[in-house]
C-alpha cells in the first residue's frame, strides 16, 4: 500500500517556501525519506525537480536532445542511489545537482569525441507548448543572455548556471567543491561583469564579439 | 577568461560586497525577506536587483510534456521493479518510440544490455570479400618479421630494423601512462649553464649520479613514517593540520654532461584518470600518499563518498572502499601498515594498506574536526561540539588538542576494534575553558598543561607542528577580517611569537623548516610566507589564482621543500628561496586542485580528473642547477 503525501510544488524561481512555513530543505528531506518506499513520493520529487535539472542541463549542453539524455541519466542515477542517500550539509538539492553536474561533465567528454550539430531551433518550435511567436521572442532573449554568459569565465558560468537552477551559495559550493568565499567572489565578479555587458549597446557588443 | 578579473587584486571591500550579494540572493531564493535589499548592507542596490532579475530573464526552455510524461512513466516503472525484487537493468538507451525526444526505455525484469559489437573482421575470410585476406597477409608478414628479430634471422630482421636507436628516458616506472616512454634523441648543449625555465618547460638538466642523502625522517608529525603529508584544499575546517617534515634534504649534484628535454617528461612517472578507473567522474576532496598507495577520498556520480587506493608505483587501482557514511574530518592517515579515516560524524574506519580489507569500523560518538593520531596500535580521536570540533596532533611526545575543556579524547584499540577510553580534556569540576591548547599524556589521556588563550583576542582555528617542541596556531578574529598565527613553545607552553594579517584565511598553514606558508588572501596577494622568528612581519606572494583562491594547494614535502600548486601551474618551491616551475602543461581549463607527496614522489590531481605522479628527486636535480628565484623574503611590513 502506498503512502500518500501532499507536497505543493514550489514556484519555478524561488525555491523556498514563505516565511513561517517549513523550509524547502525540510520539505525535501521529508519527501526524500518517503520516496525511498513510496513511488508517489518519488513521482513528486521528480515533478519538483525535473524542470530545474532539465534547464540546468540545457544551459550547459545547449540542445534539447542532449538535455533530455542528461536529465534522464540524472534521474536514473537518483533512482538507483536513493536507497543509499544520506542527508548532507547541502541537503538533497546539492546532492541532486552534484549528480547533474557530473552527468553534464561526462556528456562534455562524449561530445568531445563525437561532435554533433544540434537541431534545437526546429525542435523547439515543434515541441514547445507556446506559440511560434512567443517561442521566437523567448529564443532571442535566451540567445542574448547566453551570449553574455558565454563571456564569463568557465567558473563563473558554472556558478551562474547553478544559481539560475535555484541553488543557494552554500549549495553551489557543495556541488562544485569550492569554498563559500570562492563562490561568493566568482559570483560577485560575474554579476558585475554581466551588468557592465548589459549596459552596453547591443550593436557595440556584437561588433566586439566579446572581450574574453 | 577575462584578463581584468584574473589579475585584479582582491580587496576586503569586494569580499564584503560578494558576501552581501550571496546573502541577499540566498534570502530571496529561500523566500525571505520580502525586500532583498534589506540584507544587502553596503552593496549597490542596482547590482542586487540585476542579479535577481536574471532569473526572470532566463528563457531556457522547459522540457516538453511528452518527454516529461514518458520519463516519469519509465522511472516509476523502474521504481516498481526495483521494489518488487526484480531489479531491472537500467541502460541509457534512447527509445525509438513516441518521439525523438523520448527518454530511456526501461522495462522491469528485462535487460536492455546492448548487443555485442560485431567484430571488425574474422580471423580467416569466409565470404567473398577480398580485403580481409590482405589484412591477414600483412599481419602474417609482420609476425614473420618479429620472429626474425627475436630468433635471429638477420635477413628478415634487417627489413624491420631502424638504424636510429631510440633513447629511452631513464627508469620511468609506469603503467598506465599517456606520456611518451621515450624521448627524441637528446640535443647536446654547448654549455652546462642554466637556462631560463619559463615560459617553456624545456630546461637544461645535468645528469650525474645523485649524491643526495635522504636521512631518516626526524619527524614530529603524524604520517611521518610513511612520508605522508597533509593537503590543504580550499576550505577551512578540513583539519588536515599535520605537517609532514618527512625528511628530504641534501643538495643536488653538479654534472658533466648536459641534455635538453622537457622536465614534464623527465619527472613524470605515470598518469591516470578517474574516467579510466571508475568509468565516470569523481570529485576528490582529500588526498594522502604513502610509499604503497595514493589515497583519494571523494564523491562519485551519485554523491556517495568512497576512498580509492591507487598503487603509488603504477597508478593502477589497488582497491576501493565501500561507500563511506559521511564526509571526512581530514585527510586519510597512513600509518602502521593501515590507512585510517574518521568522518565528521565520528566514524573511525581503517583498512590494511595492502589488499584493502576493512579492519576497523567504530562509532566514536561526537563530532570530529581533524584526522586521528595513530600510535603503537592505538588511534586517538578528539571529539567535541559540532559547531567547532577540536583539532588533534602528535608533537614532542604528547598529544596537543586545540579546543575547549568540554572536548573529549577517545582512545581506540584499532586492532580489537574497541574503545578503551573516552575522557574529558579537563575534569568537569574545572572552570570551563574555551579556546585553549591542551597538552595530553597519551598513556593516561590526562591533560598535563595548557595554554590559556582566552587572554588572546582571536580564536584558535587549529594546530600545526613546526618542529618537535614548537607548533603554529592559526588565529582568526571574530569578524574574520584578521588572521594570523601564534608560534607556541610546547615545552614551556608559552607563546613565542605572533603575526596578524589583514585578509581572509583559506586554509591552515603549511610549515617547512622555519618557513610558514599561510594561504591568506590579502589585498596584495594570496599566499603569505613568513620566516620564523617572524619579526612581526610576513611577506605576501601572489601565487594563487586571484579568480579562485580555493585552488591554492600547498604541501610540505620535507624540512626544506614545499610543493605549491595553483591554477594551471604547478610549482615546487624550496625553503632556500628558489622556485622551480616544473612545467606541467595543462589545458586552459584544467587546474591542479590537490597535491600529495611522499619522500620521493609528488602526486597532482587536476579538476578534470587526471592524476599524475612526479619524481621529486628529479625535480630536485633540476633545482640544483636551474632555478627561478622567488621574490626575497624580507622583513618589511605589508
Amino acid at each position: 500500500m502506498h503512502q500518500r503525501v501532499a507536497v505543493v510544488d514550489d514556484p519555478p524561481t524561488r525555491v523556498g517556501s514563505v516565511s513561517g512555513a517549513p523550509s524547502a530543505r525540510d520539505d525535501d528531506a521529508t519527501l526524500v525519506a518517503l520516496a525511498r518506499h513510496d513511488r508517489d513520493a518519488f513521482g513528486l520529487l521528480y515533478d519538483r525537480y525535473l524542470d530545474r535539472v532539465y534547464r540546468y542541463c540545457y544551459r550547459r549542453l545547449g540542445s534539447r536532445e542532449t538535455a533530455e539524455d542528461a536529465a534522464s541519466a540524472v534521474f536514473i542515477k537518483v533512482l538507483s542511489a536513493l536507497p543509499n542517500y544520506q542527508e548532507r550539509a547541502g541537503g538533497f538539492r546539492s546532492w541532486l545537482f552534484t549528480i547533474a553536474h557530473n552527468v553534464v561533465t561526462d556528456s562534455y567528454r562524449d561530445w568531445a569525441r563525437r561532435p554533433t550539430a544540434p537541431l534545437d531551433d526546429a525542435l523547439e518550435l515543434i515541441d514547445s507548448d507556446i506559440s511560434p511567436e512567443e517561442a521566437a521572442i523567448a529564443s532571442d532573449d535566451r540567445r542574448h543572455l547566453d551570449r553574455l554568459i558565454a563571456q564569463l569565465t568557465p567558473d563563473q558560468q558554472r556558478i551562474l548556471e547553478l544559481r539560475l537552477a535555484g541553488l543557494t551559495g552554500p549549495e553551489i559550493g557543495e556541488v562544485l567543491g569550492r569554498t563559500r568565499g570562492a563562490v561568493n567572489l566568482a559570483q560577485h565578479r560575474a554579476m558585475k561583469r554581466l551588468q557592465r555587458l548589459v549596459s552596453r549597446k547591443p550593436d557595440a557588443e556584437s561588433k566586439k564579439g566579446g572581450d574574453r | 577568461m577575462n584578463p581584468d578579473d584574473r589579475h585584479r587584486p582582491v580587496d576586503l571591500q569586494e569580499l564584503r560586497e560578494a558576501e552581501a550579494l550571496t546573502r541577499s540572493w540566498d534570502a530571496w531564493l529561500e523566500g525571505e525577506p520580502d525586500d532583498p535589499l534589506q540584507d544587502a548592507d553596503g552593496l549597490d542596490p542596482a547590482l542586487v536587483n540585476f542579479a535577481l532579475s536574471l532569473q526572470d530573464r532566463d528563457r531556457t526552455p522547459r522540457p516538453n510534456s511528452g518527454f516529461r510524461r514518458s520519463l516519469k512513466r519509465d522511472l516509476l516503472h523502474a521504481y516498481d521493479a526495483l521494489h518488487s525484487g526484480v531489479a531491472p537493468e537500467i541502460s541509457p538507451t534512447r527509445a525509438t518510440l513516441e518521439s525523438t525526444t523520448a527518454p530511456f526505455s526501461i522495462q522491469p525484469g528485462r535487460s536492455l544490455r546492448r548487443s555485442k559489437k560485431s567484430r571488425r573482421w574474422n580471423f580467416l575470410p569466409s565470404t567473398g570479400r577480398w580485403w580481409p585476406a590482405i589484412e591477414f597477409a600483412a599481419a602474417m608478414i609482420l609476425i614473420a618479421g618479429l620472429l626474425g628479430v627475436t630468433f635471429g634471422n638477420a635477413r628478415i630482421a634487417k627489413l624491420f630494423r631502424d638504424n636510429a636507436e631510440p633513447t629511452m628516458i631513464a627508469a620511468v616506472a609506469g603503467q598506465p601512462t599517456e606520456l611518451p616512454t621515450s624521448t627524441p634523441p637528446p640535443t647536446p648543449s654547448p654549455t652546462p649553464a642554466p637556462t631560463e625555465i619559463p615560459p617553456t618547460p624545456v630546461i637544461t638538466v645535468t645528469r650525474e649520479p645523485d649524491t643526495r642523502s635522504v636521512p631518516d625522517a626526524g619527524t614530529t608529525a603524524q604520517n611521518a613514517e610513511a612520508g605522508n603529508s597533509a593537503v590543504i584544499g580550499g576550505s577551512m575546517g578540513g583539519g588536515a593540520a599535520t605537517a609532514a617534515n618527512a625528511g628530504l634534504s641534501g643538495v643536488a649534484s653538479g654534472g658533466s654532461s648536459t641534455e635538453l628535454y622537457p622536465v614534464t617528461v623527465s619527472s613524470s612517472i605515470w598518469t591516470q584518470s578517474f574516467l579510466k578507473i571508475l568509468g565516470g567522474s569523481f570529485r576528490p576532496e582529500y588526498v594522502a600518499a604513502s610509499e604503497i598507495n595514493l589515497y583519494i577520498v571523494g564523491t562519485q556520480d551519485d554523491g556517495t563518498y568512497v576512498m580509492l587506493a591507487l598503487d603509488a608505483a603504477t597508478g593502477l587501482l589497488s582497491w576501493m572502499s565501500d561507500p563511506l557514511p559521511d564526509a571526512l574530518a581530514g585527510a586519510p592517515v597512513a600509518a602502521e601498515g593501515m590507512v585510517f579515516v574518521v568522518t565528521r560524524s565520528g566514524q573511525l574506519m581503517a583498512w590494511a594498506e595492502r589488499g584493502g580489507p576493512l579492519v576497523t569500523d567504530l562509532d566514536i560518538g561526537g563530532s570530529v574536526g581533524s584526522p586521528p593520531v595513530i600510535l603503537n596500535g592505538l588511534a586517538y580521536v578528539a571529539t567535541g561540539d559540532e559547531a567547532s570540533p577540536p583539532s588533534l596532533i602528535w608533537n614532542g611526545g604528547y598529544l596537543l588538542l586545540s579546543g575547549s575543556s568540554t572536548d573529549r579524547l577517545v582512545t581506540v584499540n584499532y586492532i580489537s576494534n574497541e574503545t578503551l577510553a573516552s575522557q574529558w580534556v579537563q575534569p568537569e569540576s574545572f572552570e570551563q575553558i574555551e579556546n585553549a591548547v591542551w597538552q595530553i599524556d597519551p598513556d593516561t589521556g590526562e591533560s598535563i598543561d595548557f595554554w590559556p588563550s582566552q587572554d588572546f583576542e582571536h580564536r584558535i582555528a587549529g594546530v600545526v607542528a613546526l618542529d618537535e617542541t614548537t607548533v603554529v596556531l592559526p588565529t582568526q578574529s571574530s569578524d574574520y577580517a584578521w588572521n594570523g598565527f601564534v608560534v607556541l613553545d610546547t615545552v614551556s607552553m608559552t607563546a613565542l611569537d605572533q603575526l596578524d594579517l589583514s585578509g581572509q584565511m583559506w586554509g591552515l598553514p603549511v610549515v617547512a623548516g622555519t618557513t610558514i606558508y599561510y594561504p591568506i588572501m590579502t589585498p596584495d596577494g594570496m599566499l603569505t610566507v613568513a620566516s620564523y622568528p617572524t619579526s612581526g612581519a610576513g611577506t605576501s606572494f601572489a601565487f594563487a589564482s586571484q579568480e579562485d583562491p580555493s585552488r591554492l594547494v600547498v604541501l610540505s614535502t620535507g624540512p626544506d621543500s614545499v610543493l605549491v600548486a595553483t591554477g594551471p601551474s604547478f610549482t615546487i618551491t624550496f625553503g632556500n628561496g628558489t622556485a622551480i616551475p616544473i612545467g606541467v602543461s595543462f589545458d586552459p581549463y584544467e587546474s591542479v586542485v590537490q597535491v600529495a607527496a611522499t619522500k620521493s614522489t609528488a602526486f597532482a590531481l587536476t579538476d578534470t580528473g587526471v592524476i599524475t605522479a612526479y619524481d621529486i628527486l628529479k625535480m630536485r636535480t633540476v633545482a640544483g642547477t636551474d632555478s627561478d628565484p622567488l621574490p626575497a623574503i624580507d622583513s618589511s611590513d605589508q
